[in-house]
C-alpha cells in the first residue's frame, strides 16, 4: 500500500475571539510519520480533527494527495483514526469492531473476514476476535482499535493521543508495534502527542506547536541538537540556555562562563547546551578553549549517569551529565569542577 | 453490618405500611364474593374477577387504555428520542429553555393541561377522539422521555459517532450503529414509563372524552353510581401490570448501566 501526501495550506481555525491554529502549514510526505507536539491548547488536536472531517477550517485548505478536503464529510475522507478512549463500540464483538469500516466499504463477507483475521494477527489479538471489548484490557483494546483504524488500507491514518491513556510499559510497547506497522503498511501516518519521548522515538518528522503555530519541525535528532529557540531547546529534554554577547565576525562570547566560542550564526542570541555534552575537565588541560570553572552544587546519581547542578562564578546554574568511568575521580558536591563543551555542540538560538 | 436503630427501623416500616395501605386495604377486597364492597370481605371467591373479565363495558374501556396508552408511549419516545439528540451533548441558552419547554408538561398540573387541550379540541373539532387523546398523552409523557433518555445519551461518549463517521458511515449510519444501541434500554424504559403515565391518566381523559370511556374513566364513573367489588379486581389487575412493567423497566434499565460501566 502506498500512503498519501498530506498537505494543509494556510489554515486558520478560530473559535470566535481565541485563534486554535493561525496560518498553519504542513507538507508531509506519503509514507511519513509525523508528529505534532505540542501543550493543551497548541493546536496539535485542531488540527487533526480539520484534517479527519470533524470540524471545518475558518480559512485555507487542506489536501490528501491533491484532493481539496473541504466539504468533504469525514466519512468520504478514506483516513483511518485512532482515538486517545479507544472509541471501541462497546456492543460489537473485536471482530465486529474491526470488520465495520469494511462493512460500510461494502466489502464482500469472505473477504471482510480474510481481512479481518489478517488485522487482528497484525496486533497478535487473533484469539480475542470474538471477546466483546469490555473484556479486553486497555492495551489490547487500543490494540483492537489500532486494527480496525489500518484493517481497510487507509493511504493516511490519524492517531489522537492514542497512547496517553495507557501506563508506561505498555505505551512503550504499543510505540514499537505502531512503528512496526507503520513500516508495514507504508501508510501516511500524523500523530498528535504532548509526549516528547513518544514523539522522539516514533517520527520521521517533529512539528512542535505552540499557540496554533508550527515553531518548529525537524527529524527528531535535528531537533534535539539544534533546537532555534528557547521554547524548543526547553520543551525537548533538558537544556541550558546561555546569552551570547558580541556576535561578530563569526564569535560570540558566554559571559556567564567567561569565554568566547565561534558562533557563525549571526542571528543567534543566545546557546543551548544539553547537560550530556558538557565534559568534565579532570586533570590539566589548558589548551582547550572553551574550559569554564565553577562549583558542584548537588549531584544526582541515577546509575550509569551522575547529573552534577554546577554553579558558575556569574552564578548562573547549569547541568551537567556524565558516564561514570568508574577510574577517575569525579568532584563532588563542594568541589570546584572544570568543564568545556564542543562549540559545535552549542546550538544557536535565534531568540 | 451496621447496628439498626429500632426508631429508625419502626420509622421504615411505617411509611412502607402506610405506602402500601391501599393495595393492602383493596386486594382482600378484590377476592370477595359479597355483593357489595366491605372490609373485611366474609366470603371468598373470583366473581368479580369474573365480571370484570366477561364484561363488554369494563373490557373496552381497558383495550381503549392499552390503545391510547400504546400510541402515546410511541409517540411521546419517538418524539422525545429526537429532541434529545437534536438538543445535543452541548449545554446551551437554546438547548436549555428547549428542555425546559419539553419538560413544563410535567411541572404543569394535568387539570390545566386538560382544560387547555379541551378547548383546543373544541375548537378544532377533535374532542372526543382517541387520536386527540394520544396527542395529550404524548405530551405529558416527554417530559419523562427527555429526561430519562437525555441522561442515558450524555453518557454516551461522543467520540463513538465520530469513530464511525471516519470508518466510513454516514451520519444516520453512525447514529444507528454507536449511539442507538446503547440508547436502547434507556428509550425501552423511558417508553413503559411513558405507557403508564398515559395508562392511568383520569383528568385529560375526562375533559376529552365522553362516549368512549378509558379505564380510569370507567372506575370513575363506575365509583360515583354504584360502589361494588369490580373496581377492587380491577385495581389489583392494574397494581399488577403495572408492577410488572416497571420492574422490567427499572431491570432494562440497570442491566444496560452495568454493561456501560463494565
Amino acid at each position: 500500500m502506498q500512503g498519501s501526501r498530506v498537505h494543509f495550506e494556510n489554515v486558520t481555525k478560530s473559535f470566535g475571539a481565541t485563534v486554535a491554529l493561525s496560518d498553519f502549514n504542513l507538507d508531509i510526505a506519503p509514507g511519513e510519520f509525523v508528529t505534532l507536539l505540542g501543550a493543551s491548547g497548541s493546536g496539535k488536536s485542531t488540527a487533526l480533527n480539520i484534517l479527519a472531517g470533524f470540524s471545518d477550517a475558518t480559512s485555507g485548505e487542506v489536501f490528501i494527495d491533491d484532493r481539496p478536503l473541504t466539504g468533504v464529510a469525514p466519512e468520504h475522507r478514506n483516513v483511518g483514526m485512532v482515538f486517545q478512549n479507544f472509541a471501541l463500540f462497546p456492543h460489537k464483538t473485536v471482530a465486529e469492531n474491526v470488520a465495520f469500516p469494511l462493512k460500510m466499504r461494502k466489502v464482500a463477507q469472505a473477504e471482510i473476514n480474510t481481512r479481518v483475521k489478517a488485522a487482528l494477527d497484525m496486533v497478535q489479538l487473533g484469539d480475542f476476535a470474538a471477546r466483546k471489548p469490555a473484556a479486553l484490557s486497555g492495551g489490547q483494546r487500543q490494540r483492537v482499535a489500532l486494527a480496525r483504524a489500518v484493517v481497510f488500507e487507509p493511504p493516511v491514518l490519524l492517531m489522537d493521543e492514542c497512547l496517553s491513556a495507557l501506563d508506561l510499559k505498555l505505551r512503550e510497547e504499543l510505540q514499537e508495534e505502531i512503528r512496526r506497522i507503520h513500516r508495514e503498511i507504508g501508510t501516511t501516518v500524523l500523530f498528535v502527542t504532548h509526549d516528547q519521548t513518544e514523539a522522539l522515538t516514533m517520527s520521521d518528522r517533529i512539528a512542535i506547536l505552540a499557540g496554533g503555530e508550527i515553531v518548529q519541525i525537524d527529524a527528531p535528532e535535528a531537533l534535539y541538537d539544534r533546537p532555534r529557540t528557547r521554547f524548543v531547546a526547553d520543551f525537548i529534554g533538558q537544556s541550558n540556555m546561555f546569552d551570547l554577547a558580541n556576535v561578530v565576525d563569526g564569535k560570540a562570547s558566554v559571559p556567564d562562563m567567561g569565554i568566547e566560542i565561534p558562533m557563525p550564526d549571526a542571528n543567534a542570541v543566545a546557546i543551548s547546551l544539553r547537560p550530556e555534552r558538557i565534559r568534565v575537565v579532570l586533570g590539566d588541560a589548558p589548551t582547550d578553549k572553551t574550559i569554564f570553572e565553577g562549583t558542584v552544587q548537588d549531584e544526582t546519581f541515577y546509575g550509569p549517569v551522575v547529573a552534577q547542578m554546577v554553579r558558575l562564578s556569574s552564578g548562573r546554574l547549569l547541568e551537567v551529565r556524565s558516564q561514570r568511568s568508574g577510574h577517575d575521580r569525579m568532584p563532588h558536591t563542594g568541589e570546584a569542577i572544570k568543564l568545556a563543551f564542543d562549540p559545535a555542540d552549542a546550538a544557536p538560538l535565534a531568540d | 453490618m451496621r447496628e439498626r436503630n429500632p426508631l429508625l427501623l419502626a420509622f421504615y416500616v411505617l411509611v412502607v405500611l402506610f405506602l402500601f395501605f391501599p393495595i393492602l386495604i383493596v386486594v382482600p377486597i378484590s377476592f370477595s364474593n359479597g355483593r357489595f364492597l366491605s372490609f373485611p370481605p366474609e366470603e371468598f371467591g373470583l366473581r368479580w374477577y369474573k365480571a370484570y373479565f366477561s364484561d363488554p363495558v369494563w373490557m373496552s374501556a381497558t383495550f381503549r387504555s392499552l390503545r391510547v396508552a400504546l400510541g402515546a408511549s410511541l409517540l411521546a419516545t419517538f418524539v422525545g428520542t429526537l429532541s434529545v439528540v437534536g438538543l445535543g451533548r452541548r449545554r446551551s441558552k437554546t438547548s436549555g429553555i428547549l428542555t425546559g419547554i419539553f419538560v413544563a408538561p410535567a411541572i404543569v398540573p394535568n387539570i390545566i393541561v386538560a382544560l387547555g387541550v379541551f378547548i383546543f379540541a373544541i375548537r378544532m373539532g377533535v374532542s372526543d377522539n382517541e387520536l386527540t387523546l394520544i396527542c395529550a398523552h404524548a405530551a405529558i409523557g416527554l417530559p419523562f422521555v427527555v429526561l430519562m433518555v437525555g441522561t442515558a445519551y450524555r453518557q454516551i461518549d461522543p467520540t463513538l459517532e465520530k469513530a464511525a463517521r471516519i470508518m466510513g458511515a454516514g451520519p444516520i449510519q453512525a447514529f444507528l450503529t454507536a449511539t442507538l444501541p446503547p440508547l436502547t434500554p434507556a428509550i425501552l424504559s423511558a417508553g413503559i414509563f411513558a405507557f403508564f403515565v398515559s395508562f392511568d391518566e383520569l383528568i385529560i381523559s375526562l375533559f376529552l372524552m365522553s362516549s368512549a370511556e378509558t379505564l380510569p374513566m370507567r372506575i370513575w364513573n363506575d365509583l360515583r353510581f354504584e360502589i361494588n367489588p369490580t373496581i377492587a379486581a380491577v385495581s389489583v389487575f392494574f397494581v399488577l401490570v403495572t408492577t410488572v412493567a416497571m420492574t422490567g423497566a427499572e431491570f432494562l434499565r440497570r442491566r444496560a448501566e452495568a454493561k456501560q460501566n463494565d
